[in-house]
Formats: structure tokens, C-alpha cells, sequence
């Protein structure tokens, strides 16, 4: 989506007096504890193998066809579908175990292509360290949660300086500060 | 007190299955990303992953509602949008991912002369109602298609593009891009009925 919108920026905005709702965006990261999702997509997963189990075996003993050979596959297929997507959750901000780090910013006005695909491994900016202090009111660390800030306000590129100025800028996050 | 986020994958620490996924080093794979899929399989293949991933379930009324519920989403853009009536006035507005419209008639409100409402899903028909219901059909076109696709109808609408840069072939017609591209991060079909909020 982002690098569908840098497209268009880039094809139709005008150059030094255009402007980008949002403005500025940021993209931040912290881990988290929520143990019922977590361990509701572990059983959905352990759940999905145990039905091809059976599948692979009926195939087998009522059709004389062996599909085990497929086993591998289908666990990596749904290990990613169960375990390695990213999903939509709504936390409680108590949730939250660390301090959030920004994972990227962007100026809507200058930010390209090349930054709507990330980060990539082993750039120093793909490192995080968070101080997570666990107890037994918070943790253990499920998994990460990632949210967004977005400023509408002045252009603040150099480019940018003649474009109209944002008297009332609007602010919005997604994150826990909200409460 | 609760604040919207995607859970990430790299995570399942605690979860011996999965325990190989978090002992690389703790960096963002593409995939973290919205755009990955243009990044590592071009356009063609992206478009279809894109279809395939997200825009299913954004032609669906519900998942609209789902997101105009949101009020810290709607009031920010609301006041961004219609608190700065001054920058909107008489300008060429882009809303980029229209859905159901709202951005697209607010920016109507603010004075805009002319929005052009991009939307792939037919999500666009329902956007091409709400315009009309709203009384600014007259300056809200909503063209159906991908942004990289559409044709702007600059000539019917005696826009004139930012000379200069042509050669590149841009139509620098545009006043104001307005987006809401954060709340399509990293958002799946399979995984959005159970999760959205």
C-alpha cells in the first residue's frame, strides 16, 4: 500500500507545493504478553497437523494412496499461515513489556520506495533492544506488537519549505499512549 | 484502554515449535512490510498477492464500518482535513484507498475544487453513493482501479500539470494526497475476520 501511494506522490503530487496527509509517519515496536493468542494459534496449528494425520491415513487405508511424501510441505504451509503472520489485535496497554522502539519514520514528502520495504537484515538500524523487566504481573513475551503514529503538519523537507503551512496540525496513534 | 497493533511473527518464543523462528537476529524481514511483495516479485505478481491478501475483504461494508468506528482514526483525519479549510480550499485533492469515501467528502467539505477518489475494490460503487448522498458528487469523482492504472480526466476537468518535469512522465495535477495507508499494514483476508476491530 505505502509504496502504491509513493508511486502516486512521485506521478501526480506537485513538486514543491504539494502536501501528504498524513505528513510524517512512524512506525514503532514493542514485545508483548498476550498468552490466549499466542497459544490459540499454537493449537490451531497442532490442530491442523493432527488433521492431516488423519487425512494421510485415510488416503492411504481406504484409497491405496500414500501422500505422507506431502507431510513436509503442508506443515511448512501451515506453520507459516498459524505462526508466522502478522494479525490484527486489539491489547490492553499493560500489555506492552518494554519501552516501544521506532522501527521507521517516514516523511510522506520524500520517504521512497526503497524505505516502504523495510529494513534490511543486518543493517545496524535492524537491530532492537529491549529491557524487558518480567514479573508475575507482566510477561512472559508472546510476541511483537507494531503501531503507527502519523503527523499531518508542515512540510519539513527542504524541497517542501514554499508549500502551504499546516496551521492546525492533527496528530494520531494507534499505540498505547492512548490508553 | 486498549490500542490497536498487529502481534508479529517472529515471536512465538515461548513456544518450543516455533523457537527456530526467534533466534535469528532481531531484524524486520521484508514481509514486515506492506509492500513486500512488489519488492521481491515485481509488479505483476505483487497485484495479484495484493488482491489476494487484502483487498477481499475491504469491498466488504463491514470491514468499512469496522474502521469508521474508530474514532481516534476518524477524529484525527477530521480535524487534519477540515481544521485546515484554508489549505483545501480550491485545490486538487487525491484520496488514495477512498473505501467508502469519508476522506474523499470531507476533503469536498474543506473547499476542495476537485477530489479524485481512488478505490480498487467495488467498495467504489457504495463511495459513488455516499458522494451523492452527501451533495458533493459534483467534486468528488471516484475512479475504480489501481493508482498505478487509472487515467486522471485532467483534460475534461482543464487541469493543467506543474511544468517542468514531463519528461519523467508525471501529471503533476495534485494539491494534497490524502491516505490512510497505516490501517492497511500488513492486513491478511484469512487472518482480518477474527482479529479486526
Amino acid at each position: 500500500m505505502l509504496d502504491s501511494i509513493i508511486r502516486a506522490r512521485d506521478k501526480y503530487l506537485k513538486k514543491k507545493t504539494g502536501l501528504m496527509f498524513p505528513s510524517h509517519t512512524t512506525m514503532l515496536w514493542a514485545p508483548v504478553s498476550d498468552e490466549d493468542e499466542r497459544k490459540q494459534s499454537a493449537t490451531e496449528y497442532a490442530n491442523s497437523m493432527s488433521d492431516w494425520n488423519d487425512f494421510a491415513q485415510t488416503t492411504h487405508t481406504v484409497y491405496g494412496v500414500d501422500m505422507s511424501v506431502l507431510e513436509k510441505d503442508f506443515e511448512r504451509e501451515q506453520k507459516e499461515y498459524y505462526l508466522l503472520s502478522s494479525r490484527w489485535s486489539e491489547l490492553p496497554g499493560d500489555a506492552v513489556l518494554a519501552e516501544p522502539k521506532v522501527v521507521k519514520y517516514f516523511d510522506m514528502a520524500t520517504c521512497t520506495i526503497e524505505d516502504s520495504r523495510g529494513i534490511p537484515a543486518g543493517y545496524p538500524d535492524a537491530t532492537f533492544d529491549f529491557d524487558v523487566n518480567g514479573n508475575e504481573f507482566s510477561g512472559p513475551i508472546s510476541g511483537f506488537a507494531g503501531w503507527f503514529t502519523a503527523d499531518f503538519k508542515s512540510r519539513t523537507d527542504a524541497e517542501g519549505l514554499d508549500a502551504p503551512k499546516i496551521h492546525h496540525s492533527a496528530f494520531l496513534s494507534t499505540g498505547p499512549e492512548n490508553g | 484502554m486498549y490500542f490497536r497493533s498487529f502481534l508479529g511473527s517472529l515471536s512465538r518464543i515461548h513456544d518450543s515449535v516455533t523457537n527456530v523462528f526467534f533466534s535469528p537476529p532481531m531484524h524486520l524481514t521484508p514481509s514486515f512490510f506492506p509492500s513486500d511483495p512488489r519488492a521481491v516479485n515485481g509488479d505483476a505478481k505483487a497485484k495479484a498477492t495484493d488482491f489476494a491478501n487484502y483487498f477481499c475483504s475491504y469491498a466488504q461494508l463491514y470491514h468499512q464500518k469496522q474502521m469508521l468506528a474508530d474514532h481516534q482514526r476518524m477524529a484525527a483525519y477530521h480535524s487534519a482535513i477540515l481544521g485546515n479549510q484554508d489549505v483545501f480550499r480550491d485545490k486538487v485533492v487525491m484520496d488514495i484507498g477512498t473505501g467508502s469515501g469519508i476522506l474523499a467528502v470531507w476533503a469536498a467539505q474543506a473547499g476542495a475544487r476537485k477530489v479524485y477518489a481512488i478505490e480498487y475494490t467495488d467498495m467504489a460503487k457504495h463511495a459513488r453513493k455516499v458522494m451523492e448522498a452527501n451533495g458533493v458528487s459534483d467534486i468528488v469523482e471516484v475512479i475504480q482501479g489501481a493508482v498505478e492504472d487509472i487515467e486522471l480526466p485532467i483534460e475534461a476537468d482543464n487541469l493543467t500539470p506543474e511544468s517542468g518535469d514531463a519528461e519523467d512522465g508525471s501529471t503533476r495535477v495534485v494539491d494534497i494526497i490524502i491516505s490512510e495507508w497505516m490501517g492497511y499494514f500488513r492486513k491478511s483476508c484469512r487472518l482480518t475476520d477474527p482479529f479486526v476491530s
